[in-house]
């Protein structure tokens, strides 16, 4: 990959990759400094994808893994509140910010890639290092307590 | 994802798209280069190890053959002791070439880690 090859995948793929690692951490600033550090280590890898989503897949997988390395320097993976949206928001989606800020770290992480990113279930496997099999009853879980939370806070 | 997953579908995407970064421009540009500097910096320590390989392998065998040149002397040395004087310490002409192999590894290796110590 080029300079200008990577300007271009950096602008698809930059916003995608800080709200995923922000809607994991819950923390903004964390999330933009293990964004430009997963980017770096994706050129210092040498990966080069036959496309640009397989290329994203893998700077994803290396953002999952940077945020896995930071939960065990810190021992911080608890579940954290995440600050207030930047843009402007409808009650539904308070509603599930304040849901997903209850889920835990690994939770927010499976939810995150199956649902805003369309990852499959052996994709989320891939990305987060656990059996597919494992995916499937993991992902079930956090949907279900997503969805409790989310009927507790309609109440 | 099953047909009942697509709300949840629908609102976790909705996020992701309303979510708003702060742009700076010239950020892939310092990342490319961060990565450029540090693959520059990588190839230029392996250029370095690349053209110092020789000089370690001479050093390595330069040492072997001292080692052997002092095995072999200790060995002759042993060898001009009479059997009763090695047998007066209670050593036998085979426990004392044995020694005598032993000795000198022993005191390069002691000699070589106590360097390392003293470089940390």
């Amino acid at each position: 990959m080029d300079e200008p090859e990577f300007e271009a995948f950096y602008r698809a793929t930059a916003d995608r990759l800080r709200t995923y690692l922000y809607r994991v951490s819950g923390d903004r600033r964390l999330a933009e400094d293990l964004a430009q550090e997963a980017y770096y280590r994706f050129l210092r890898s040498g990966f080069s994808g036959s496309r640009e989503e397989e290329n994203a897949r893998y700077l994803f997988k290396i953002g999952g893994n940077l945020l896995k390395d930071h939960w065990t320097d810190e021992k911080k993976i608890t579940a954290v509140s995440i600050d207030e949206p930047a843009a402007g928001s409808s009650e539904d989606r308070l509603d599930v910010h304040t849901a997903l800020g209850a889920l835990k770290p690994p939770e927010r992480q499976m939810l995150w890639l199956a649902y805003a990113e369309g990852y499959s279930h052996s994709e989320i496997a891939g990305a987060l290092g656990v059996k597919p099999a494992s995916v499937r009853v993991l992902l079930f879980r956090a949907k279900a307590r997503l969805l409790r939370l989310l009927q507790g806070d309609q109440r | 994802m099953n047909e009942e997953d697509d709300p949840l579908t629908a609102l976790f995407r909705e996020i992701r798209h309303q979510e708003v970064w702060p742009q700076t421009p010239d950020l892939p540009a310092q990342i490319w280069r961060r990565a450029r500097t540090a693959e520059l910096l990588d190839q230029e320590i392996r250029r370095r190890r690349e053209r110092q390989r020789p000089l370690a392998l001479g050093q390595r065998a330069a040492t072997v053959a001292a080692l052997l040149a002092g095995e072999a002397l200790l060995l002759e040395a042993v060898a001009t002791f009479p059997d009763q004087t090695l047998g007066s310490v209670g050593l036998t002409s085979t426990t004392a070439a044995l020694l005598a192999l032993v000795a000198l590894p022993a005191f390069a290796l002691a000699g070589y880690l106590r360097r390392e110590v003293a470089a940390r």
